[in-house]
Parts: C-alpha cells; sequence; structure tokens
C-alpha cells in the first residue's frame, strides 16, 4: 500500500548479505568427528541443463573445510574406510525463482523452515541422493525480496540417521547455513567472509 | 484581536498545513527510537460555536532507524547475521474537535483526535523484510497555538500531539509525540 515510503534505504551490496543458520539441539555435535563433503558445489539454476561448476566452488569448499578443521572435525574422501559420521552438502542456488525465508524473532511463532523447496523436483533435485529433508520447524512469517540474489546453502546431515514421516524417509538436518546474497557482485572474499560468520555464529557445531 | 471574532464566527474555519515530527513515545521506542523529520498532515476546522471547531485530517508519518550488522537469534537455534533497518509508515485519518481561548493576539486551543492510523512497520535485514500492517484504533489529544498574521486570513499554527494507536490482533501499539509547525489559512 505504501511502496515507495520507504526512504533512505540504498545500502551497499555487501550489505544486502545475509546469514542464517540452525541447528538441531538434539543432536550431541561432540560425539561427531568425521565428515565426507563432496568437492562439488550443487548448482541450482533456472538452467537445470546447466551442471557446470559454479564459480568460486574451489573457495566455498576450501572456506567449509578449513571452518570444520577448525571445529574440530576431520574431512575423509570417497574410498576411507571408515564411515563418515556426518556428511556436508552444498549448493549454490542461482534461480531467480527461489527464495530463502527467513522469519524475524519480533514476532511470534515463527522459525527456520526449508522453504526453498518450491522447486516441483523437490524430491529428487537434491545432492548425494538424500531422500529429502525434514525439519519440524514452524512455517512462519512470509517474506519478500525485491531482488535476485544467490544464496549459498550448506547442510550438515547423517543420511544412515533417516525416519520415516508420513510415509516419506526423511533426513534430519544436524546443522544448516545460508549465505544469502554473496554470488552476486563480485567480491569474492564476502564468500569467506559469509561462510565464516555462519560457523563462527554456530559454535554449538563444534566438536572440539 | 483584530481578525478574530469577525473570523471566527459560525461557519468559518481553518485550514492548516502542518510538517511534522515525530519522536517515539513508549512501545513504539522498543521498534525505532529515533526521531522523525518526515511527516505532514493536512487539516480543515469548521466553527460550530465562537470557541469549537469539529474538522478532520489526513497525514503521513514515516519512522526509520539502522541498526548497521547485527547479529540476533531466532526460533529456537537460529542465528541471522545481517545489515538491520526498521521502518513505521504511518497514515493517520482522524476526526478532530478543538476548543480555542482567544485571549487576543494569539489563539491557544486543546484538542482531540479520534480515529485511525494505518502503520505499516517494516522490518529489514538486507534485502528481505518482513511486514506488518493494520488499521489501529487511534486517539490524539494536541495543545496547540494559532497565530494570524495581523489582519489577514493566514497565520502560523504550531502544535504538539501525542498519538496513541491502540494495539491491534496482530500488531503492536505505537504512540509518539508530533510536534508540528505550518501554516493555516483561515476563512
Amino acid at each position: 500500500m505504501l511502496d515507495g515510503c520507504y526512504p533512505q534505504d540504498s545500502i551497499s551490496t555487501s550489505e544486502t548479505d545475509i546469514v542464517m543458520t540452525a541447528y538441531d539441539d538434539s543432536v550431541v555435535f561432540t560425539s561427531l568427528k568425521t565428515y565426507f563433503m563432496s568437492d562439488t558445489v550443487y548448482p541450482v539454476r533456472d538452467d537445470t541443463s546447466d551442471h557446470s561448476l559454479i564459480e568460486n566452488n574451489n573457495l566455498i569448499i576450501q572456506t567449509i573445510a578449513e571452518n570444520m578443521a577448525a571445529y574440530g572435525y576431520e574431512r575423509v574422501f570417497d574410498g576411507a574406510e571408515e564411515t563418515p559420521d556426518i556428511k556436508i552438502a552444498s549448493a549454490a542456488i542461482q534461480t531467480t525463482n527461489v527464495s530463502v525465508g527467513w522469519w524475524y524473532p519480533y514476532y511470534g511463532g515463527w522459525g527456520w523452515g526449508w522453504g526453498w523447496y518450491k522447486s516441483s523436483r523437490e524430491t529428487d533435485y537434491y545432492y548425494g541422493g538424500y531422500p529429502g529433508y525434514y525439519y519440524g520447524g514452524y512455517w512462519g512469517m512470509p517474506y519478500y525480496s525485491t531482488y535476485t540474489t544467490g544464496t549459498i546453502l550448506i547442510e550438515m546431515a547423517n543420511p544412515l540417521d533417516y525416519r520415516v514421516i508420513d510415509g516419506d524417509t526423511v533426513v534430519p538436518i544436524y546443522w544448516a547455513g545460508a549465505i544469502n546474497g554473496v554470488l552476486t557482485g563480485s567480491d569474492a572474499s564476502r564468500i569467506t567472509k559469509g561462510i565464516n560468520q555462519a560457523f563462527e555464529q554456530s559454535p554449538q557445531i563444534r566438536t572440539n | 484581536m483584530l481578525f478574530g471574532v469577525s473570523s471566527f464566527a459560525q461557519g468559518g474555519g481553518i485550514w492548516n498545513f502542518d510538517w511534522n515530527i515525530g519522536i517515539s513515545v513508549g512501545d513504539q521506542s522498543d521498534f525505532i527510537s529515533e526521531p522523525s523529520f518526515r511527516g505532514f498532515n493536512i487539516e480543515g476546522r469548521g466553527f460550530v460555536t465562537d470557541n469549537m471547531t469539529v474538522g478532520g485530517m489526513a497525514g503521513w508519518q514515516t519512522f526509520y532507524q539502522s541498526f548497521g550488522q547485527v547479529t540476533e537469534e531466532f526460533g529456537n537455534t537460529g542465528v541471522i547475521t545481517g545489515y538491520k533497518r526498521r521502518y513505521l509508515n504511518v497514515v493517520p485519518l482522524m476526526a478532530n474537535w478543538h476548543y480555542y481561548f482567544m485571549p487576543g493576539v494569539v489563539m491557544p486551543y486543546l484538542g482531540f483526535g479520534l480515529g485511525t492510523y494505518y502503520i505499516e512497520s517494516r522490518n529489514m535485514m538486507g534485502i528481505y523484510y518482513t511486514q506488518g500492517d493494520a488499521w489501529h484504533f487511534g486517539v490524539a489529544p494536541e495543545v496547540g497555538v494559532a497565530i494570524p498574521f495581523g489582519a489577514g486570513t493566514a497565520g502560523v499554527n504550531v502544535n504538539v500531539k501525542y498519538n496513541m494507536a491502540a494495539k491491534t490482533k496482530d500488531e503492536q501499539a505505537y504512540g509518539w509525540l508530533g510536534v508540528g509547525i505550518g501554516f493555516s489559512y483561515i476563512f
């Protein structure tokens, strides 16, 4: 009703960045030690036939790995004898129609919801054969965005720790971080800064 | 007092065009504490007796505050970091009543407004925002003074108004002190 009545709100590109994290507080993170992470940041694009790596793929993987190491996790690779305790999957969402919602604490009854499953392929488009995710949170306030941005999504889960809910096999997310906005613009330091912030604001997932 | 009695006889009236400064009070200062210098209103007041007017007003006021980069918790375990700003956009629509004391060159008055405040409250983090909007029941007691320019039909109007927008089902209560400075056109 009052569109256009929002003066002063010209913010710089980096000021548009948002870092959101949430973790499952029933998980004892100190019991976890090893993790597997693909070298590929899964690209989610409008053009679904484009499977090329995103521009800063290696930087994202490397930054996640450094933060995981700092938190006491040991990375294991394909062919390792032991089964990793958890898997880390990362995705870069660059579509114009997928947005990540957040819900502001000022309002009651809100929380972290996995609102980006707006794709019609929501049950099968995900990486690593995860059968789908479940989070017992809220589906709270609507959110809006008038810009197109990118989001880096980092999720920690144990595929062996699955449950069946309403006939669906779902894997609970132990921890997730969404770094929104950083795929726009050309400053790669925003990517490292955003990923570092996601870990920094989640000291609960430390295992050391 | 050159124009006082003759101009303000029944049937006459006053148009006020005020610039408004808003100073948050009460619950509103928890939302935005910084004052607003963006506001105006237009009022029409018609004399029903020598001292009393009834009329109506409409206006607009915008409050804004930037909190810079903040990290906040949400839900059970959620944390969000971003560049936080808040806005309030307020449109008051009110019927009002005023009583003019007419001692002489300046005319102090008391007033009371009753009506509604349409308020859009916006919380922004980065490019995202959540928004609440509601029509709030509102009352606005007011004191002011009109200072006519000599014998003319124009004058200066200065007033202080306590705007009280009641809590609604989904939205909190808001309140601010409005300081209005403007022109009066007396007919």
